[in-house]
């Protein structure tokens, strides 16, 4: 027999589960799969794990195995977990005598095979137990489908039976057809309603079997066509029962449509309404019986359906408007078509009313329009007759009755009424009807309404008797109303009436007989006005009238007013003072004036013939009087007539009124009286005297200027002031006099007159401008001839112009003498120190110590000469500023300290003050005078000690008053001269100077120093025994924060380390002066020309800080910062940016900062200086120790810049002498570099002389701008080489003619001038000094 | 195809847009099926139906719906009801994927009434397997994209899946390339 063996793998592949058993059934291998179920030991006991459950029979014995070939097992496998079951078979081996079971697990779902950590793929492909559990999870599934339909389905199946039950039991007939309308089901209601079973029915459309005579046909058509169209349907039809009975029923029915929207079946559900139909109807014939007994009385009767909104009209109604029928069935719809438009709300009104339930009749007139188109009025009354189920009216109706002639005459007369109650409610008075009885007191029978608007009282108020009635006006009316009564006269009065609140009314009453009532009484109509103000009227022009007669009773003219006869018609009292004379002359004549008086008539014949003449003429004359008064003076009167004409021109009355011109007549020759003399004051006044006007023509000239200038009066009125004056003068009359003195309303001065023989003169004039109304303003002038003064005058300025010119060359001399002396002294020095320096023997050592002291004693003298000459000059000037006090005296002594203790002496300082003090005034004027008592008192000690004390002497608030003392023990001063000692060129003793040399200027220098600064100096010496000298100065208190911040900066300014810094600055020496400070720094310096220059290079390099001048040309540093901050690069916008600028106005900074920059340095600047701002911007690298040591090395142990620094300065200071220019800012920055120094003065010589010239350029073309932006550039220049003297006018020039101030340009040439005198001067020295 | 797939179809309108939504997929579709049978075979052509009036009533892509399905086929419809069978498919993504062509053999005896599709794995890779798919229906592919996201996410074991392959561009048949990062 062929064998087939299998390898493990091949095993593992088709049997993954099997057990391999040797003859001691013991485990020998499991198969792979088997394995991930237990894990076995070597030789375990194959019923250790394993149980045969079934055959039970089986016998666990490897020969009891070995027997049982066909046998199916079923293994309980004790796993870890649970007990696993196997299904499967053993077979013998033979040749291995081996038992080995085939079988795989029998699961009994699938979620078995993941609890048990089983993966599909541990399962023999051909092995189908699994594909076995899939059919089961399957069926799973299969059955959970069936219970979710069955569920579903009972679901439907209930809510189907709940339908069917409804629509089963409803009272209505149910019925359900095919899409055809042929009957699928009906329901027992309708079996009921129409009598046939659902069996008889189906299969039927309902029409067929259920409609017939009494259907109306229309209906019929309508459930067809909506069935045949599958749409909704309701109607009211006639059905017949089985048993041919008709009923009525309202059909609903509804299309059903599947779900894609195609017609299935109709549902439909009938409801019997045959009672309802029958109710209605009866209604309808009561209400046409009704119509017909209304139309019987031939009345037009109408009825309105709210529901359908119809009417009906009877043919009466028709006949009322006169339509045809047919024509009155066009209005069914729109009756209220008809209603005249003006009548259409009555109408709406009730409708709405009806249909809000508040009405249920009516009764209303309105018009209606006929067919012929005219208008009845018509009386309509109607009444609700029924209503809808819901209480909605249904039914209305109601009849019309043509009332048009009754409505004719209403309006006819209601218009009657409407006309006499407007006429008398608008007539300006109040209408009235007084009857008199025959018997009986009268009374009022009608008062119109208007009683109350013209009287503000009621007619009833105005009834009762004379009740407002004036009771002082009672009685006459009384009697007027009994004359009228008796004769029937017409009747007029006029009174005045109390209304309350009104107070009096003035009012008339007129009236006349009008008719006798029946009862035979009179009735008198008539009208009552109000005529307050008529009344006040005629009060107001009465009152007027007196005015105006009291106005011209109290002119102080006589005033007669006569008519045409010469009547007269008024007096006032100056014409005739006494009253009743005046009363009597009223339509008298002057003639009967005369006879009254016992006057000759003759007197008044002069004003008769005025009269006359007047009456001619038409027109005002006027003639004089003179009288005598009653002292027999004369008296002279101005008498005017004037003719009143009327509208054709004739004289109705003349006027004539007269004035007294006595005063007047005298004043009048007073003035000329006065005139002359004024006259004659001009024509013999000694002052030149003249008028002239305000262009300076001359009006008028007094005999004096005629006289001085040789001139008549007639050569000079008429010409110009000019022509007389001297030419240069009169070239500026205009802008230095006329201009002036109209603006000033005065002026005065002196100008050059030129006489006729060509003689000048100078005239000292004030003059006035006299503005009078009514006369063109003109200059009255006053002069002086001061010739002779002017004269002296010039001489004595030609003198002091000799004296200054003195002065000045002794100025000149000074400066030339300290120049002079100092140059080859500085020489001397040198070479002794140096010769000093050689070996010398002990004679040789004498002579020179005797040379070093004589220079320097020569140099003090000549620096004390210089001082001295400044003090007479009052040329000095003093510093405010603050420094540390304390610092300052120390350096003083201790420069001292080493001849203090040459000289073997002790030096002893107290001071109170504390060492933080900081002080405000004059450091170096302080220590000039400081060290000069100091040097005195070491000088004039032999042996002992010098002391020096300090103290406060008083302090108020920020001022402080220090004392200071010193004290020597030297040879004293005797008591003869300790009073001269402060005066110059006075010393202690006469051989001072031989013994101790000097100039004896000290101690005077000293005492002018501090007097100036307000302090005071004394001396207190005994001789031999010592001296003291005490001075006080004031000074004011500071604080640290106010000292330069200078003085915090570092005493290595390397530290910042190696930095790439641009400067961009346009003037060489600037640049010279940045790029010499910043590369002694140990820094790297590009320079831009300008801000163009500087924009490009920033794309280019890298700069860790820019240095940027503002005025440059081309671009200035503003506009180039701008568009170095706006650069996308953060690299590049974002480098520190710091001004550079000699603008230190104030908003200036404010303007940098705005543009974009970090900072800003004022020109000129210090080192120190520069170093605080851009230290802020840059960090210090601290890799530059190494520079920095390497520097220090190379600097003196003990020195301190700060300090030698100032000494330095002090020291230039104090020698400066005459000298325009001071270089200690030049050498503070380069460190006292010659070489820098040198190159510094040659760029300045190199470049003044260009400024200068273009300068004077611009300046003589007025260019300013121009010459402002040059003193600019030239200003950090000026201040770094320390010309002083230019400092003010540079900054002047550069910002007056900036701000273009309205100065003269002379004062800025001026300017211009001094600056270019200055500057040659200091050219020169520069020159001298450095040569090149 | 088997009611199971339509009725996977079915619950994932009504879970993800509502049951009114799935009324008008179905009216669209023309389907008058009520109730599907899981294990009842009907025409490919119904699923089709379906996943065609899904896409236009919800207004997306077709093959956007064959991916969504795709995933709801493997992340509800095998996750709920297969659940033990997925676990015993594989340990990982991985071993799933290898696993994936004798699980449809299986399957192919199991559903006489199915013709279900076979599949090759090609291990290119640790990081790379490409999956041959073999099918006689058309237009599957996006479904197939979709189980295979659905499997990523049921193992939690992100990857790319890129068709690399198709009958579309006239190709014997698809090729996906599943990659892990």
């Amino acid at each position: 027999m062929q064998k087939l063996t299998f390898d493990i793998n091949q095993w593992n592949r088709l049997f993954p589960f099997f057990i391999l058993l040797n003859e001691r059934m013991e485990i020998v291998m499991l198969g792979k799969s088997i394995a991930k179920l237990l894990t076995i030991d070597e030789h375990q006991p194959f019923d250790s794990i394993f149980s045969v459950k079934r055959p039970q029979s089986a016998l666990t014995s490897f020969e009891d195995i070995k027997s049982m070939k066909d046998e199916m097992f079923f293994l309980d496998v004790n796993t870890p977990n649970k007990i696993v079951n196997l299904r499967g078979q053993f077979e013998y081996l033979a040749d291995s005598n081996q038992l080995i079971f085939l079988g795989s697990p029998w699961l009994h779902s699938i979620d078995e095979i993941a609890e048990n950590k089983l993966l599909m793929g541990d399962f023999a492909t051909h092995d189908a137990s699994i594909d076995l559990l899939h059919v089961l999870q399957s069926k799973a599934i299969a059955e959970s489908d069936t219970r979710q339909l069955i569920h579903q389905l009972n679901e439907e199946r209930n809510k189907f039976k709940h339908f069917a039950l409804i629509t089963e039991e409803t009272i209505n007939g149910g019925v359900i057809t095919d899409s055809k309308g042929k009957i699928i089901w009906v329901n027992k209601s309708f079996e009921k309603i129409t009598g046939y079973t659902l069996n008889e029915s189906i299969g039927k459309s309902p029409g067929s079997f259920l409609q017939g005579k009494d259907s109306d046909p229309e209906t019929i058509k309508y459930l067809h066509d909506q069935i045949r169209d599958g749409k909704n349907f309701e109607c009211e039809i006639v059905n017949y029962h089985k048993n041919g009975n008709a009923y009525w029923v309202k059909i609903t029915g509804h299309p059903i449509f599947d779900e894609l929207g195609n017609l299935i079946q109709f549902f439909a559900l009938e409801e019997d309404i045959t009672e309802r139909k029958l109710a209605a109807e009866k209604i309808k014939a009561s209400e046409e019986r009704w119509q017909f007994a209304l139309e019987g009385a031939g009345e037009g009767v109408w009825e309105y359906n709210f529901q359908t909104e119809k009417s009906f009209f009877s043919p009466q109604y028709e006949k009322l408007l006169g339509y045809n029928k047919e024509e009155m069935n066009l209005f069914s719809s729109d009756w209220k078509k008809l209603v005249h438009e003006e009548d259409y709300h009555i109408i709406e009104e009730y409708d709405k009313k009806y249909l809000d339930g508040q009405k249920t009749s009516h009764k209303k007139e309105y018009r209606i329009r006929k067919k012929d188109g005219s208008y009845i009025w018509v009386l309509d009354r109607g009444m609700l007759m029924s209503k809808t189920s819901d209480g909605k009216p249904l039914k209305i109706i109601g009849t019309h009755t043509d009332i048009t002639d009754l409505k004719e005459v209403e309006l006819s007369l209601e218009q009657s009424e409407k006309q006499f109650r407007s006429l008398s409610e608008n007539l300006p008075g109040v209408v009235y009807e007084y009857v008199y009885p025959k018997t009986g007191n009268p009374y009022f029978k009608f008062i119109s309404t208007s009683v109350e608007k013209i009287f503000g009282v009621s007619a009833d108020q105005f009834n009762v008797e004379n009740s407002l009635l004036h009771p002082d006006d009672r009685e006459r009316l009384r009697a007027c109303i009994e004359e009228s009564g008796r004769t029937n006269c017409p009747f007029y009065f006029e009174g005045r009436l109390i209304i309350p609140g009104k107070g009096i009314v003035w009012h008339s009453s007129s009236s006349s007989f009008s008719y006798r009532d029946i009862n035979g009484a009179s009735v008198f109509t008539g009208i009552m006005l109000d005529i307050t103000e008529k009344k006040s009227a005629e009060e107001r022009l009465e009152k007027q009238r007196e005015f105006y007669e009291q106005v011209l009773n109290k002119i102080p003219s006589d005033i007669a007013v006569f008519d045409k006869d010469h009547r007269y018609l008024f007096l006032n009292p100056v014409a005739i003072k006494n009253p009743e004379l005046r009363q009597w002359m009223i339509g008298k004549k002057d003639e009967d004036y005369c006879k009254y008086r016992n006057r000759p008539i003759e007197i008044m014949e002069g004003r008769r013939a005025l009269f006359n003449s007047v009456l001619e003429a038409k027109k005002l004359m006027v003639y004089e009087e003179t009288l005598t008064d009653p002292n027999g003076n004369p008296e002279y009167h101005l008498r005017n007539m004037y003719p009143v004409l009327d509208a054709n021109g004739e004289v109705t009355m003349v006027i004539g009124y007269g004035v007294n011109i006595t005063d007047r007549r005298n004043i009048e020759n007073q003035m000329r009286i006065n005139e002359k003399r004024y006259r004659d004051l001009f024509n013999y006044s000694q002052a030149l005297i003249c008028t002239h006007d305000q262009n300076g023509i001359m009006l008028s000239v007094n005999p004096a200027i005629c006289s001085s200038l040789g001139y008549s009066s007639e050569e000079m009125v008429g010409k110009s002031l000019g022509d007389f004056m001297h030419s240069k003068d009169a070239l500026n009359l205009k802008k230095d006099y006329l201009d002036v003195i109209n603006r000033d309303g005065k002026g005065k001065g002196v100008f050059r007159a030129m006489s006729k023989t060509g003689k000048r003169l100078y005239l000292l004039f004030q003059n006035y401008l006299v503005e009078e109304k009514g006369v063109a303003p003109y200059i009255i002038g006053f002069s002086q001839d001061i010739t002779e003064r002017v004269q002296a005058e010039n001489e004595l300025l030609i003198a002091k112009q000799i004296t200054e010119d003195v002065s000045k060359a002794k100025e000149i001399f000074l400066a030339n003498m300290s120049h002079e002396i100092r140059t080859p002294m500085n020489g001397i020095l040198g070479i002794a120190n140096l010769l000093a320096k050689t070996q010398l023997g002990d004679q040789q050592k004498d002579y020179l110590k005797l040379i070093l002291e004589s220079a320097n004693n020569l140099l003090v003298i000549v620096n004390d000469v210089l001082d001295i000459e400044k003090i007479a000059s009052g040329r000095i000037e003093f510093e405010q500023i603050p420094f540390l006090f304390e610092d300052r005296i120390r350096t003083s002594i201790q420069s001292f300290q080493y001849k203090v203790e040459e000289k073997g002496l002790l030096m002893v300082y107290n001071s109170q003050l504390d060492e933080d003090l900081v002080l405000i005034g004059d450091p170096f004027r302080l220590s000039q005078i400081f060290n000069n008592l100091l040097n005195n008192a070491i000088k004039f000690t032999k042996e002992g000690k010098i002391t020096v004390e300090i103290s406060v002497v008083k302090k108020e608030g920020d001022k402080i008053e220090i004392r200071f003392s010193i004290t020597d023990t030297g040879i004293g001063i005797d008591e003869e001269r300790l009073e001269n000692v402060f005066e110059p060129f006075v010393q202690a003793s006469t051989d001072t100077t031989r013994k101790f040399g000097g100039t004896g200027l000290g101690l005077s220098i000293c005492k002018n120093l501090v007097e100036m600064q307000g302090g005071q100096i004394s001396v207190n010496s005994v001789l031999h025994q010592g001296t003291t000298f005490d001075f006080q100065l004031p000074f004011a208190v500071g604080t640290k924060d106010m000292l330069n911040k200078e003085d915090l900066a570092p005493e290595d300014f390397s530290n910042l380390g190696y930095k790439h810094i641009l400067v961009a600055e346009d003037v060489e020496l600037n640049q010279f002066i940045a790029r010499q400070i910043l590369e002694t720094w140990g820094m790297k310096v590009t320079v831009a020309n300008n801000g163009k220059e500087a924009v490009d290079l920033v794309s280019i390099e890298h700069f860790d800080l820019i240095l940027m001048d503002i005025q440059m040309p081309e671009m200035d540093g503003i506009e180039a910062t701008q568009i170095i901050r706006k650069v996308e690069n953060p690299k590049i916008s974002q480098i520190p940016i710091v001004a550079l600028t000699a603008n230190a106005l104030k908003g200036d900074n404010v303007r940098y900062i705005a543009a974009g920059m970090n900072d800003y340095i004022t020109k000129p600047y210090t080192e120190a200086k520069l170093y605080s701002v851009i230290s802020k911007y840059l960090k210090p690298d601290p890799n530059s120790q190494a520079i920095k040591l390497g520097k220090t090395g190379q600097t003196p142990p003990d020195s301190n810049p700060k300090r030698l620094l100032i000494e330095e300065s002090d020291e230039k200071q104090l020698n400066a002498g005459d000298k325009l220019y001071d270089l200690s800012m030049v050498e503070l920055i380069g460190k006292g570099n010659p070489g820098f120094i040198q190159k510094m003065v040659s760029l300045f010589l190199e470049q003044v002389p260009k400024d200068l010239e273009k300068m004077n350029e611009y300046a003589g073309n007025n260019e300013w701008d121009q010459v402002s932006k040059l003193a600019h550039r030239m200003k950090p220049s000026i201040e770094g080489m320390g010309i002083n003297s230019l400092k003010e006018p540079i900054r002047e020039i550069e910002t007056r003619t900036r701000q273009n101030e309205s100065l003269s340009d002379a004062v800025i040439q001026e300017q211009v001038h001094f600056v270019n005198t200055v500057m040659e001067k200091v050219l020169v020295q520069l020159n001298n000094d450095f040569p090149a | 195809m088997y009611g199971i797939v339509n009725k996977a179809i079915e619950e994932l309108v009504t879970e993800k847009f509502g049951a009114e939504v799935w009324n008008a997929v179905k009216v669209k579709s023309g389907i008058k099926v009520d109730f599907f049978l899981s294990n009842e075979a009907y025409d490919d052509e119904v699923t089709y139906q379906l996943a065609n009036a899904a896409s236009s009533v919800l207004g997306v892509e077709l093959k956007e719906v064959l991916n969504l399905f795709g995933e709801w086929w493997i992340m509800h419809t095998c996750k709920e009801k297969y659940g033990a069978m997925m676990n015993a498919g594989g340990s990982s993504l991985r071993a799933f994927i290898l696993n994936l062509p004798r699980f449809h053999d299986r399957a192919f005896l199991m559903y006489p009434k199915l013709a279900p599709p076979e599949f090759k794995t090609v291990e290119v890779s640790e990081q790379q397997i490409l999956l041959h798919y073999y099918s006689n229906r058309e237009g599957l592919q996006e479904f197939v994209r979709g189980l295979l996201q659905g499997l990523s996410q049921f193992f939690n074991d992100p990857v790319t899946i890129e068709m690399v392959e198709s009958r579309l561009n006239n190709n014997h048949h698809e090729i996906y390339k599943i990659s892990w990062v």
